[in-house]
């Protein structure tokens, strides 16, 4: 279980994040939605430590991780995947998966490592044939699932995914959301951001609202969908019947891909 | 023939030291984006130490080999972790290029002190008799240089292209955050590159030592050749880096044999300045998605002076005025006001810059090199062709808006580090010209430059020329500040802070580019004639690379784009030296080390941080004062 416990954060003087706390299980997904700029990536950053909390504790199954460097947390099992796919434009595909599993490929032999690009493959099967090409040469879409795929590399057990439907189209957004259902499935903890919170909500075991750095709703996703507060300030006015056919149609079909 | 196959061999010998400098670039550059500067300093460096080691502590060679090593890369990893590591992210990436030019200066200063300017040299490490092959007479030393070279580039290949560590590393210059993400600790990897890169010049400095003779001021010679060498082949592009010192050192010595010698770096600079404006990415570097010049890295915090109540302001400026027209008063009889004249000069040409590199962010290298243009057109037309003093500096100042055209016209389409390696090039190229041609009288100098003289009045004394230089200087410095706080000012500020931004709102970015290339040319291109006018007298060497770095540093250490601040700095770093000899032997690694310390800790300069101190210190009196009389009102005024 990840455990975050009154996590104040920042950057520099100024304080983003006043008292978060939040818990994810092995096997869930916790969404996290918000207006721009309440703190939701910076949420995810220090969950990975990139940025170290004022004040706080993390601490992964039990083990106490707060202002470690990244590496100490891929190694724990937290792989960050960031916004914007930040994929290594000028590597392969194929080095860039490799570099995934950095902190772990001292300990892997050329076949374990053949093997996880493997296993990485079978859940993104488009990647497959790009194996040689440089990623910046990819498209949107497979960018954002190369950088999960790089992700998955060094098998982790929470995967915290900062705004992965971001400018994609919605078969690839579907694409995306079912990797996330079957990842769930076989029992990867999921910290979920997205500006479409619509979608996340619709999928989220555990749905969190973050307003100006404090988590002020919290509870199921459909309860956040049902929540009159959340719908207004932040889906939009109305509720979510006033949707229009195709969006809705959208997060029906993406239900369904989660299995539900 | 085996003449021809002896001058390749040559060029192959300085094209293999060519090349681990190059590497040695491509090395620290991919991994951090850092243009390292001070590259060239661990060749002069390591050779420097292996020699003391061998000489005076009597170590064998490969022991002393292995200390020169140790203590080099050791001293590169400590200044990554102390200076550099600190300052990324914090400091633009204009400054953290000068930052490099500093460390480049205090190497320079450093080695100045420890070894004197004496060059020195080594027995070959094997056998002093060359070796006979197929007709060419080889020194064994060659040997030696061509089988490091081969086997370090060779390594470094496989390191870098065949294992994940050599992945990882260029992972960390491709996102640094998404490698931290991977768990690649990217501080690590800086150290480590910049240390590789120590280890490189300090092996070439070693097998180079017996076939040449080095001393303190090689460093930037090393430093010019690698960068030369990495922008033929392609920064970042480890073949490309190769391919191109060992075509630089096998072209530059067919050329030098073949053609002139004096001109053979004149000619591999023109080369360099084609392929930078037309080829950034080298000869066989490929074109990317993603233009290196157009990644504008790690903008970092700016800084922003005070304002002055423009009360006190005028104030000031006035007072200022009066105590300059008394100086000359004050100072009669102390023979001090020739070193006040050669100040005012170095003004002239750093609020140019000032305006180039601190307001509109082009950083300018070669800023020296407009004062060569100068000072050599006024100085060679009144000496070869008796024209008066005043048209010669028009026609100077003519030359060098012409050459500033064209400078301004490869700004539009080179940026940051290849604007910066442009200018660079330019000022080594005016040099190397001074040097080359016969015109100028070589590296001896123009002798016999008459006075200055304006219809009939000769400025022979030293007071005439005070007034004439200082006049120039409080125009110059008007000007400039008028421009600074126009609108054009601004527009100025906008395109260096965010060129594409300054471009959606209308900004002309070539226009203004142009604008300020030429302004500050023209400064420093007067600040030159009146330099070989007053010294009637003048050298490659006053107007040289080195010239363009000190005028850096004067700008830094006053406080770069703040208008009045960089003359504080040209008055501590001129008049001083001027005055005390005993100061000018710590000149150099003064110098670098106020460079390094303005930009590291106070980015503001002199000026900027008076002026903050100042401002602070007025504002805890003014509360203090306020407090004193309602403690209530300050609380209520925070709230608002």
């Amino acid at each position: 279980m990840l455990t975050v416990q009154d996590v104040w954060a920042g950057y520099g003087p100024s304080t983003v994040l006043q008292g978060v706390s939040l818990t994810l299980e092995p096997g869930t997904v916790v969404a996290l939605v918000g207006a721009n700029g309440a703190g939701k990536s910076t949420v995810l950053k220090t969950l990975s430590g990139l940025l170290r909390p004022q004040r706080g504790r993390i601490a992964v199954d039990g083990r106490e991780l707060t202002g470690r460097p990244p590496a100490d947390w891929v190694r724990a099992g937290v792989a960050h995947v960031p916004e914007g796919r930040q994929v290594f434009a000028n590597l392969t595909v194929a080095d860039n998966l490799l570099l995934g599993a950095f902190s772990a490929l001292a300990r892997l032999g050329p076949r374990q490592r053949q093997e996880r690009v493997e296993e990485v493959l079978a859940i993104f099967p488009d990647l497959g044939p790009k194996l040689g090409v440089l990623a910046g040469s990819l498209s949107g879409g497979q960018q954002q699932m190369l950088a999960i795929g790089r992700g998955l590399m060094s098998q982790p057990r929470y995967l915290l995914l900062d705004e992965p439907s971001l400018g994609l189209a919605p078969q690839v957004t579907e694409t995306i959301f079912a990797v996330i259902g079957r990842l769930r499935d076989r029992g990867v903890g999921i910290l979920l951001v997205e500006q479409n919170g619509r979608l996340a909500l619709a999928v989220a075991d555990r749905a969190h609202l973050l307003e100006k750095g404090v988590i002020t709703v919290s509870g199921t996703g459909a309860e956040l969908l049902a929540n009159q507060t959340v719908v207004e300030r932040y889906l939009g006015v109305g509720s979510p019947l006033d949707d229009g056919p195709r969006p809705q149609a959208l997060a029906e079909r993406l239900r369904r891909a989660l299995g539900r | 023939m085996w003449e021809a196959g002896n001058v390749a061999l040559t060029g192959l010998v300085t094209g293999g030291i060519y090349a681990l400098l190059a590497v040695g670039f491509t090395l620290v550059f991919s991994v951090s984006g850092i243009l390292n500067l001070a590259q060239g300093s661990f060749v002069t460096l390591g050779a420097l130490v292996f020699y003391s080691l061998v000489t005076q502590a009597h170590w064998s060679l490969p022991l002393a080999l292995l200390g020169a090593l140790g203590i080099l890369t050791a001293w590169a990893a400590v200044m990554e972790w102390l200076v550099i590591r600190p300052a990324l992210g914090q400091i633009s990436y204009t400054n953290l290029l000068m930052l490099m030019g500093g460390f480049l200066i205090l190497y320079e200063g450093g080695a100045f002190l420890l070894w004197g300017s004496n060059p020195y040299t080594l027995p070959p490490f094997t056998g002093a008799q060359p070796v006979a092959v197929g007709g060419l007479k080889v020194p064994t030393q060659a040997f030696w240089v061509l089988g490091t070279v081969l086997v370090v580039v060779v390594g470094l290949w496989y390191g870098l292209s065949r294992t994940t560590f050599g992945k990882a590393m260029r992972a960390c210059s491709e996102n640094p955050m998404a490698a931290e993400l991977m768990g690649i600790p990217v501080p690590r990897m800086v150290l480590v590159s910049f240390s590789l890169a120590a280890a490189l010049g300090v092996l070439a400095g070693a097998v180079i030592l017996p076939l040449t003779s080095l001393d303190f001021g090689t460093m930037a010679d090393y430093t010019n050749q690698g960068l030369i060498a990495v922008t033929v082949g392609g920064i970042g592009n480890f073949f490309g880096s190769v391919v191109g010192g060992v075509t630089l050192g096998v072209v530059e010595q067919f050329l030098s044999v073949y053609v002139s010698s004096l001109l053979s770096t004149a000619l591999s600079l023109v080369v360099l300045l084609l392929i930078l404006i037309f080829r950034p990415e080298g000869i066989l570097g490929t074109v990317r998605g993603s233009r290196l010049d157009v990644a504008e890295r790690g903008i970092g915090r700016g800084f922003l002076a005070p304002a002055i109540d423009p009360r006190i302001g005028r104030g000031a400026a006035l007072v200022a005025l009066v105590g300059l027209a008394l100086l000359p008063h004050w100072l009669q009889g102390t023979g001090l006001l020739r070193a006040v004249n050669i100040t005012g000069i170095f003004c002239l040409a750093v609020i140019g810059l000032d305006l180039l590199t601190g307001i509109a962010g082009q950083v300018s290298l070669g800023q020296a090199g407009f004062m060569a243009i100068g000072g050599y057109t006024a100085g060679i037309l009144a000496v070869r062709a008796h024209v008066a003093p005043w048209a010669g500096t028009l026609a100077g100042v003519a030359l060098s808006v012409a050459v500033a055209l064209l400078l301004g016209l490869a700004s539009v389409r080179v940026r940051g580090m290849y604007l910066a390696i442009s200018t660079l090039a330019f000022g080594i190229l005016v040099e190397s010209l001074g040097n080359g041609l016969s015109i100028t009288n070589g590296p001896a100098g123009l002798l016999g430059i008459p006075n200055f003289s304006l219809g009939g009045y000769v400025f022979a004394s030293e007071t005439a020329l005070y007034y004439l230089i200082w006049g120039l200087v409080v125009v110059a410095l008007f000007a400039a500040l008028n421009l600074i706080r126009s609108h054009r000012g601004r527009a100025l500020r906008a395109m260096h802070i965010d060129q594409a931004g300054a471009e959606a709102l209308g900004v002309n970015t070539v226009r203004y580019k142009i604008q300020a290339f030429v302004f500050s040319a023209v400064l420093a291109s007067i600040a030159g004639s009146l330099y070989a006018f007053s010294f009637q007298y003048l050298s490659p060497a006053m107007v040289g690379s080195q010239t363009s770095l000190d005028l850096m540093t004067m700008l830094v250490v006053g406080g770069i784009g703040t208008g009045v601040g960089p003359l504080l700095g040209v008055v501590l770093l001129t008049f001083l030296p001027q005055v005390s000899q005993s100061l000018a032997s710590f000149k150099l690694l003064a110098e670098g080390l106020m460079l390094v310390v303005f930009l590291r800790y106070l980015p503001g300069g002199l000026w900027g941080t008076v002026l903050q101190g100042v401002s602070a210190a007025s504002w805890r009196w003014w509360r203090a004062s306020r407090a004193w009389t309602d403690p209530t009102r300050l609380d209520k005024e925070a709230d608002a």
